[in-house]
């Protein structure tokens, strides 16, 4: 089955429900694009890429976000 | 009263008093605070999604328009950490600006001085607007303005100690020396080392722990503002000079006695 390592945790997908770009993974999470930029086996993803940038098994995905701090 | 301007890679504040965003109890209350303070320049903080429960995007409660944001490189231990955080944090914002911030220390958060001058020439060569988050060396001060920092940033005491103004020397020999603003960071308590910074002739102070965990955030927040205030307005009005012997405000002639 495929995997993706996402924020440090191993995620297993069944075959048909791979979360084929970005976008599809954060909808799944059930998070807010808008707040989130990715980092893709150590490369950065801007938002409007989030469409078009394919997940592939095995990859290792950063999501992060602003939280408070000084 | 309206005192100079404060100028930092070309952009104006008229708020010499920076924030913190970090241990809000609530975004509105984090909100209250940063409204009452008169700030114009906030700092933010860069983490991982916690995956299990997304939670609230920090930055849909801070109106961008009216604040300058101030990402931080927290949680780097050292410059290649800082420099993967702080390119993160542009992609993210789009926003330059960075505090550089490196603390492999977890006890006493002191930041690392040859990490964080790396850092610095390498965000500095990538097109950041570098705000360094330092202990008070004047050496290292000059050495990261050399390198192109908008400005330095040194400690008072420890990250959310409150114990005020400790490195207070050091900090009269950087703000001596430094060509670019100086902002004290770190350890500032009470409205009264805000004052305390700024009458030294600092050109702003950052403070978030103090205001965060105090009973009230915001009357606290606008008691910072005004020490802010008051301590600048003393600084540019070139308060006298101290001495060892007393020196009569009352005349010393016309006394109602004989000779």
């Amino acid at each position: 089955m495929p995997t993706l390592k996402v924020n440090g945790t191993e995620k297993e997908y069944a075959e048909d429900e791979f979360p084929n770009t970005i976008a599809n993974l954060i909808a799944e999470m059930e998070m807010d694009a808008k707040a989130v930029v990715a980092e893709v086996n150590g490369e950065i993803v801007t938002r409007d890429l989030f469409e078009t940038w394919y997940l592939k098994d095995g990859m290792e995905v950063e999501l992060v976000q602003f939280v408070g701090g000084g | 009263m309206s005192t100079s301007p404060l100028v930092i890679a070309g952009k104006e504040f008229s708020s010499r008093l920076f924030v913190g965003t970090g241990k809000f109890s609530s975004p509105a209350v984090m909100k209250d605070a940063i409204e009452a303070s008169g700030t114009q320049m906030v700092t933010v903080a860069l983490r991982r999604v916690d995956i299990s429960n997304p939670g609230d995007d920090m930055l849909s409660v801070i109106d961008r328009n009216k604040y300058q944001l101030l990402p931080n490189t927290s949680g780097a231990r050292d410059a290649q950490e800082a420099v993967r955080v702080a390119k993160l944090a542009r992609a993210a914002s789009g926003i330059e600006w960075v505090k550089l911030e490196i603390t492999p220390d977890p006890y006493y958060l002191l930041p690392d001085p040859v990490e964080t001058l790396k850092a610095a020439e390498i965000l500095v060569k990538d097109g950041f607007i570098v705000l360094p988050y330092i202990n008070a060396d004047p050496v290292l001060a000059k050495h990261l303005e050399e390198a192109g920092c908008a400005t330095v940033m040194p400690l008072g005491s420890p990250i959310g100690s409150n114990q005020g103004i400790r490195t207070r020397a050091n900090i009269e020999i950087i703000i001596e020396q430094a060509k670019v603003p100086v902002v004290v960071d770190a350890g500032l308590g009470l409205p009264s080392h805000a004052s305390e910074a700024m009458e030294m002739g600092a050109d702003a102070v950052l403070v978030n722990t103090a205001l965060a965990v105090a009973a009230d955030p915001a009357g606290i927040s606008r008691a910072f503002k005004l020490g802010v205030e008051a301590g600048r307005l003393a600084y540019e009005s070139g308060p006298g000079k101290t001495s060892t012997r007393a020196d009569a405000s009352s005349p010393l002639t016309g006394f109602l006695r004989d000779s």
